[in-house]
């Protein structure tokens, strides 16, 4: 059998979940971020076709042939999954949009709203500092957003015909089950993808995995921390020191640190494109 | 023999106190603040073996405040020193210097330094601050049952309405304080900066219950045109009724009528002093007494629960679905970083 997987960042983890339930199958993995190029893109498309089944991550028209509406034509042998995201430990995560396209920064594209705001209003880094605190975090909402991911999540993941709302609780109870907002932790993405295969049809409802049959390949990238306010909340472990991405020669920054990085990489965006960021409005109104 | 009033002489057997909503339970952890007569409930919990919550040091003595913020006279204050601690309020008035060439804070002028004299440098007491800041955050986080001892409605206000304990003249302040007006906080302010307290000390600590108290110690001048005892009257009176108003509008508040149990006529003038101003040790320790018996509770209460990982009760609004909404279609490319692909 013959299984390709075309997903997002997280597509090592279900193709490491594909091969542990299905041994027996030869399995071909994409990540859609770098199906860049019609080159490419036709290729895997080509690729795909010729598997008995597909798992894939629907996008939008312009990826052509690996796109949702193209391999549609596939039928009962294509599964669409969407991309498991939780912000409910970084609420202060978000992308910044330019016309350049997404800002990088320290922590690759994430960035954080309070820094934004501290930056808008003109705050120095130090001054910054003070924002990252339990009044903020109440105020801007932070508090209520484990809520609103899980209700988002488990409604989007319904959506695509699986029920995920009982994982919340076993999770919860290891502890903090994202790296980032996009990343799942390893053992959290086992759970997630024996759903995924089970909605697939690949494997029976009472097959298990050893979670450590997954490789945790997401907890090199960027990742901001759990910070203390919104840890204590939660009665989890937090801290401050924010991670770069791997290739750079620095792996953690401690938040002044972080915030004079931020502060340089906010001041090449425009004050458009970074009022323009989901509920800074609020946060700069709360600022004053 | 007992009056018309159902009280007797010198009032004994006199107690005023109503059936709580809550008690203070041995695992209880008590912060407290306000005015002068707030520093009894310190030493009094102490005593009783209930746990005092104290995050910062004070030096040898134990301390009357929970953190080093001095007498919190009015409303305003006890709202503008939230604030301030949680980097939401930065007044113009940063450092006071002193004739003595000492430095200051203005929020708290007599809380730093030997004897509360001052700090070599403004850099010192702004460094102070931060570490002050913190151990407020930690009080206002920590703490179980906060106590707050309402005891002006004057008060005076730098140019940006920071409200000071106390007006740069009166220290001979030599640099840094802007103007400082005047300002009489109504029943409906006093009100409003209560409101805010609890609506912000609730987001930073869920299950904080308030105990409110009015000072009953005595306005000892006034800056309105009048008499002394006729500002007395209607400060008091403005800060029962906005204690009241909260009371009645919150099942977290308990008012305890401290002021109601000094100031009852069975009582003066044994609770107070010579001056009739300062309350007398018999006046606190019927106070203490009766807080003791109705406040203070001899078993632990139930824990209470972690709000934290249950489901929000408010549905997400659609501003924060359509945001949810596309940062899952997001795709990262940070894995392209690590491959060194270039697309």
């Amino acid at each position: 059998m013959k299984i390709g997987i075309v997903f997002s960042c997280q597509q090592r983890m279900l193709a490491d979940v594909v091969r542990a339930v299905r041994p027996d199958a030869q399995l071909l993995h994409f990540d859609a971020a770098h199906l860049t190029g019609p080159t490419v893109r036709e290729a895997v498309g080509h690729a795909l076709r010729e598997c008995d089944h597909v798992l894939a991550i629907p996008l939008p028209p312009e990826y052509g042939p690996v796109a949702m509406a193209a391999l549609e034509e596939m039928g009962s042998r294509l599964t669409a999954l969407p991309s498991f995201g939780f912000a409910g430990f970084h609420p202060d995560t978000v992308y910044v949009e330019t016309e350049r396209g997404f800002l990088d920064g320290p922590t690759h594209h994430y960035h954080s709203r309070i820094a934004i705001a501290g930056y808008l209003t003109g705050r120095t880094p130090r001054q910054s500092m003070a924002l990252y605190n339990a009044l903020v975090f109440g105020r801007c909402g932070y508090f209520e957003v484990f809520g609103h991911e899980r209700r988002l999540a488990v409604a989007l993941f319904a959506q695509f015909g699986m029920a995920i709302d009982h994982l919340f609780d076993h999770w919860v109870a290891r502890g903090c089950f994202m790296h980032s907002i996009n990343h799942p932790v390893h053992w959290a993405f086992a759970d997630l993808g024996l759903v995924m295969c089970r909605r697939a049809g690949l494997i029976e409802a009472d097959v298990t995995i050893d979670p450590g049959l997954v490789g945790d390949d997401l907890v090199k990238h960027a990742a901001h921390p759990l910070l203390p306010p919104l840890a204590r909340r939660l009665r989890l472990p937090g801290g401050t020191d924010y991670k770069r991405s791997h290739p750079s020669e620095i792996h953690h920054l401690a938040l002044e640190e972080f915030l004079q990085h931020e502060y340089d990489a906010l001041a090449t965006a425009s004050r458009a494109e970074l009022e323009a960021v989901p509920m800074v409005s609020n946060l700069l109104a709360i600022l004053g | 023999m007992a009056g018309p009033t159902g009280l007797e002489p010198g009032g004994v057997g006199f107690d005023p106190v109503g059936e709580p909503p809550f008690r203070i339970g041995p695992g209880d952890r008590v912060a407290a603040a306000g005015s002068c007569f707030a520093q009894h409930i310190a030493r009094n919990l102490r005593e009783a073996g209930f746990n005092f919550l104290q995050t910062e040091a004070a030096g040898a003595d134990d301390s009357p405040f929970s953190a080093q913020f001095g007498n919190i006279y009015t409303a305003c204050q006890l709202r503008q020193l939230l604030l301030r601690a949680y980097g939401l309020m930065r007044p113009v008035d940063e450092v006071w210097r002193l004739p003595s060439g000492k430095f200051v804070d203005p929020f708290r002028p007599q809380m730093l330094g030997e004897n509360g004299a001052g700090l070599d440098s403004a850099e010192a007491v702004i460094a102070a601050r931060e570490a002050h800041f913190m151990a407020v955050r930690e009080m206002f986080e920590r703490c179980t049952v906060f106590i707050f001892t309402l005891g002006l409605t004057e008060a005076w206000l730098a140019e940006d309405g920071a409200a000071l304990p106390v007006p740069p003249g009166v220290l001979g302040v030599q640099a840094g304080a802007s103007e400082a007006r005047f300002k009489n906080f109504t029943t409906l302010e006093v009100w409003t900066h209560l409101e805010e307290v609890l609506a912000d000390l609730c987001l930073v600590n869920p299950d904080v219950r308030i105990i409110l108290t009015v000072s009953p110690v005595a306005l000892a001048a006034t800056y309105e045109p009048r008499h002394v005892s006729l500002s007395n009257v209607l400060s008091k009176a403005a800060l029962r009724l906005a204690a009241e108003e909260m009371r009645q509008r919150h099942a977290r508040i308990c008012y305890f009528p401290a002021y109601e149990i000094v100031t009852a006529l069975a009582n003066v003038p044994l609770t107070y002093e010579a001056d009739l101003r300062s309350v007398s040790p018999h006046g606190v320790a019927q106070v203490m007494g009766l807080f003791n018996r109705h406040m203070l509770a001899g078993a632990d209460r139930p824990a209470a629960v972690a709000p934290g990982m249950a489901l929000a009760q408010a549905a997400p609004s659609a501003e924060y679905q359509a945001d949810f909404a596309a940062r899952t279609r997001i795709i990262c490319d940070e894995d392209l970083l690590a491959s060194g692909h270039d697309g």
